[in-house]
Formats: C-alpha cells, structure tokens, sequence
C-alpha cells in the first residue's frame, strides 16, 4: 500500500536539497502565454523536429507518470501543484528528465477510472503546440519554441492535466494534486517506485477480480462481459426461456 | 458411495486411459448393484459411447443448436413449446439400457458464448438426473466443460495420470483450476499403467502436487492387445490386472466414502 505520508516526507526532503522549487495553486495563476489553447481535442497539429523547442523525457528516459487514487482525499493539498527542479523557462539545455505524481481523492475511483485518466492524460490534441510522443506506454513531451517562448510553465501543464480530469470526473474525484519532479534522478526514481506498487496492485485486483467473476459466471468465454457479446439479444431470449420452464415447473411441484 | 458421494467426474490428460477407467470403473459398480447414469462429456470423440458400443440419438449439443435456433428466431410462441418441453427433450435424449443409462454431450459447434444456454442445460440436467444414485462423467482434461454444459458441482473429482511427469503435471493444473471452476468434495488421483516401481522423480512429483493417491492400476497387456484389434472390453475378467486394480478401487471408494 502506497503512504501518504512517506510522499511528503520525500517532497520535503527533496525541497531542501533541491536549489529551485514552486508550489502553486492552480486557480491563482492566469497568466497563460497569449498562445495557449486548452480544452480537449483543441488541436490536431503534429510537431515537425525543427520546431521543437523544448523536450520533457526523451525516447530514452520517457516521463513517469503515476496515478495515485486515495480514499481518504483529507491529506491531499486540492488544486496544489508542486514541482521539484527547474521550471521550463530556467531549463539550460533543451530537455530534461520529468516525471509527476497525480493523487487523487474520492472513494469511488476504480481501476478502470484510472486508465481512463491515464488516457486524457496523454496531452498532445489537448494543448496547441505541445505534442506527446509516444512508443506504446512510452511517453515524452515535445513542446513548440513559440510555446516555450511565449512563457509556458510547468504550471499550466499542471493545471491542463488537473483541469482534464476534473472535466471528465466533476465531483468525483474530490481532490487531486500534482507533484513534478525535473531532473531530479531521486524523486523520479521513487515516483516509478510508486508506479510500480499501484500497478502491481491494480493488475492483482484485477486477477482477484477475473476469478471473482469466473466463479460467479464460469459458464460465460467472455469472462461474464455479457456487454460486449454479440450473442446478447439471443441469451436474452433464452433466459426468457428459462424464466418460464421455471415457472412451468413450480406450478408442477 | 451409498452417502454423500453421488456425482463421479473422471478426468486427466490425453491418452492416460480415462474412458477405459470410466468404462471398467462403471462396470464394477454395475455389478455391485448399482445402475449409473454415464455422462460422455468428452466434446472432441464420445470414446465411451464406443466402448459401450452404443450411437447415441441426441447430444446435448443438438439439443443446445435447437435452443439457439429457437432463440434466433425469437418468435414467442415457440420460446414457449420450448420452455414447456425442455426437460422431456432432454430427458428422452438420455439413453437407457438394462444396466445403466448414457448422456452424451457431444462436439460444441455453436460459435460464440451463449452462456445462457449452458445455464439452461444445467438446470435441466440436473433436474434430470436427480433420481439416479451414481453418476459418472468421462470428461476432458478440462473441467470448465463440465462445469459449462453438464452439472454445477460434482461429489468427487479422480485424476488419471500415467506414470509420467507430464502426466502429473497436468493433473496438478487440474486441481488447480478445479477450485475455479466447479464445486466439489474429494478429490483423488489414480495412477493408471504402471510400469516397475516408481523412481524418485516420480515419487517426489507426486508429493509435491499433493493429491492423494486412491489409487494405482498396472499396465495391462491383455488390455492394450484389445485396444490394438479393436475388440469389446467385455472379454476381459478377473485375470487382467487391470480390471482387479479398478474392482479394488471401486470397493475402497465404496468403504470410504
């Protein structure tokens, strides 16, 4: 189990060693760069190589990404975006290594609400100038010079990714914050810790889950997923079937 | 098995002599009194209605293709004759003779899930055959079928296995998968054409695996020169070893259980 607690000690412990660290919320800063669209699906462009002005993970060291959902959403800071590292603006050279940790709260998010949000986490179409490349998990961010140089910040990344979510979940998830790490080889290390733990975890729901339903449904290929049978309308019929042998059969008894 | 032992589902690998087991194992309970229901639940060849020399009329996969059939054309008034004469149907398909009756389950063709079917088929199976004091299924190596087309639980589940690890091993994912996929009470493993004493190997396989062994059947000559002409398995008596193996194992589950 993953603890809240052990993250915060680490963000802390990282804070003072590391030269250069923000914390914002993301409803105080509207100082978006005069080009940046945000909604989903806002841009269908690609990043052609010349354009790229900056690069967050590489194909090499593609970015962590982990997704945290806690019951009790009391110990996250809502709306909180922290970042350890340097923000894009100060980054000298053209990329660096990036990882976040998203928390969420709410009792109600599943596992498949988590690969739901893993899914609109992806920003390329989200973002005007900002492109997620990606081989099959494997992601990095390639963001446009005009992006970098109109003054994009790791904050409006933050707040697109928390703004995305809240849009697709609303109530939901009833807190959610971001921790980022760039260049920080230790938090980005415990960060794929962290990914790995929940991933263990949800693939070992999953399998509890699988024979939960094997036993409950054995009798069904598709492991009980009646929705996604073509052969629905007919077992309907025949349940329809069923229903009144039964009844045939109580009357007889 | 006068007490709590009623539903016998004989399984194991390929070609580790099931169906002969089941036939010779029926055959003594036959003659000690009893008048089984025996279930052909091998859905590649129905190998114990050959043995037993019988054609089976009806599979249960015709009547689950007249089921689907009815329920493709999704006509009320026939959803209803078929609601009403489901169990006659199926009750006609079983085959009786003076010393036991057959169920034959046949070869699936029906392409997709139709699981609702299958809960169909149970439930009148089991209503079926509720009279019947002993019930033995041949079955693949797989229990899911079992559990799919033919009964919910079974009372007791004998693995064969021949003297090989091979063997073992599949028994061993058998019972594994047997907790998944259908209820039942015992479990117990046979070791069917054994030749000389078991080597270490062996030895240490089959304790690691854990089921009990109920018991051991020697390789037979007599037996397998019949298998090899092709000749009735009703020839064999008392002098085979095989048939005395299988007569003692049907006296111990009879004591023990």
């Amino acid at each position: 189990m993953v603890n809240l607690q052990e993250i915060r000690t680490m963000i802390e412990k990282q804070k003072l060693q590391s030269p250069n660290y923000y914390v914002w919320n993301c409803e105080d800063r509207n100082n978006k760069p005069n080009i940046l669209k945000i909604g989903k699906r806002i841009w269908d462009g690609v990043l052609l190589e010349e354009n790229v002005g900056m690069e967050l993970g590489s194909r090499e060291r593609p970015i962590i990404k982990t997704f945290l959902s806690l019951e009790d959403p009391s110990g996250i800071h809502n709306l909180r975006i922290t970042v350890i590292g340097q923000d894009i603006s100060d980054i000298p050279l053209r990329r660096c290594d990036f990882g976040f940790l998203m928390l969420m709260g709410g009792n109600t998010i599943s596992n498949s609400d988590i690969q739901k949000i893993q899914r609109i986490s992806v920003l390329s179409h989200s973002v005007e100038g900002f492109f997620e490349k990606r081989i099959g998990r494997l992601s990095w961010y390639q963001i446009s010079s005009d992006l970098v140089e109109s003054g994009l910040s790791l904050f409006h990344i933050g707040s697109t990714l928390i703004h995305l979510v809240k849009m697709e979940f609303q109530s939901r998830i009833t807190a959610i914050e971001i921790l980022m790490a760039v260049d920080v080889d230790i938090l980005l290390a415990y960060f794929k810790k962290l990914h790995d733990i929940s991933r263990v975890e949800s693939i070992k729901q999953f399998q509890q889950k699988i024979k939960e339903i094997q036993k409950l449904r054995p009798d069904c290929d598709l492991e009980a997923e009646c929705n996604i049978c073509d052969n629905r309308a007919i077992c309907d019929q025949i349940r329809d079937m069923i229903a009144k042998r039964n009844k045939i059969r109580r009357a007889d008894e | 098995m006068k007490s709590d032992i009623r539903v016998v589902a004989v399984t194991g690998k390929g070609g580790t002599g099931k169906t002969i087991f089941t036939y010779l194992f029926a055959q003594n309970m036959i003659d000690l009194g009893y008048y089984p229901l025996l279930i052909d639940a091998d859905p590649t060849m129905s190998h114990l209605t050959h043995l037993l020399n019988q054609k089976s009329n009806r599979s249960m996969e015709s009547v689950r293709k007249q089921i689907i059939q009815v329920a493709l054309r999704g006509k009320e008034d026939e959803n209803q004759k078929l609601a009403e004469k489901i169990d006659i149907i199926i009750e006609q398909s079983i085959m009786d003779t003076d010393k036991y009756s057959l169920l034959v389950m046949g070869q699936p063709d029906s392409k997709g899930c139709f699981c609702a079917t299958n809960s169909l088929l149970r439930n009148v199976i089991s209503t079926v055959i509720q009279d019947y004091d002993l019930i033995l299924i041949d079955a693949e190596a797989g229990l899911e079928q079992i559990h799919r087309q033919v009964l919910g639980e079974v009372d007791y589940i004998i693995i064969i296995t021949d003297y090989s690890l091979r063997s073992v091993e599949t028994a061993e994912f058998i019972a594994k998968s047997a907790n998944n996929f259908i209820g039942f009470k015992k479990i117990g493993l046979i070791v069917n054409k054994k030749m000389g004493d078991f080597d270490a190997k062996f030895k240490d396989k089959i304790e690691q695996v854990g089921i009990p062994i109920i018991g051991v059947v020697p390789f037979d000559e007599k037996l397998i020169k019949i298998e090899q002409m092709g000749e009735s398995l009703d020839i064999l008596d008392d002098s085979s070893v095989a048939v005395k193996a299988i007569k003692r194992i049907a006296q111990n589950l009879l004591e023990t259980n």
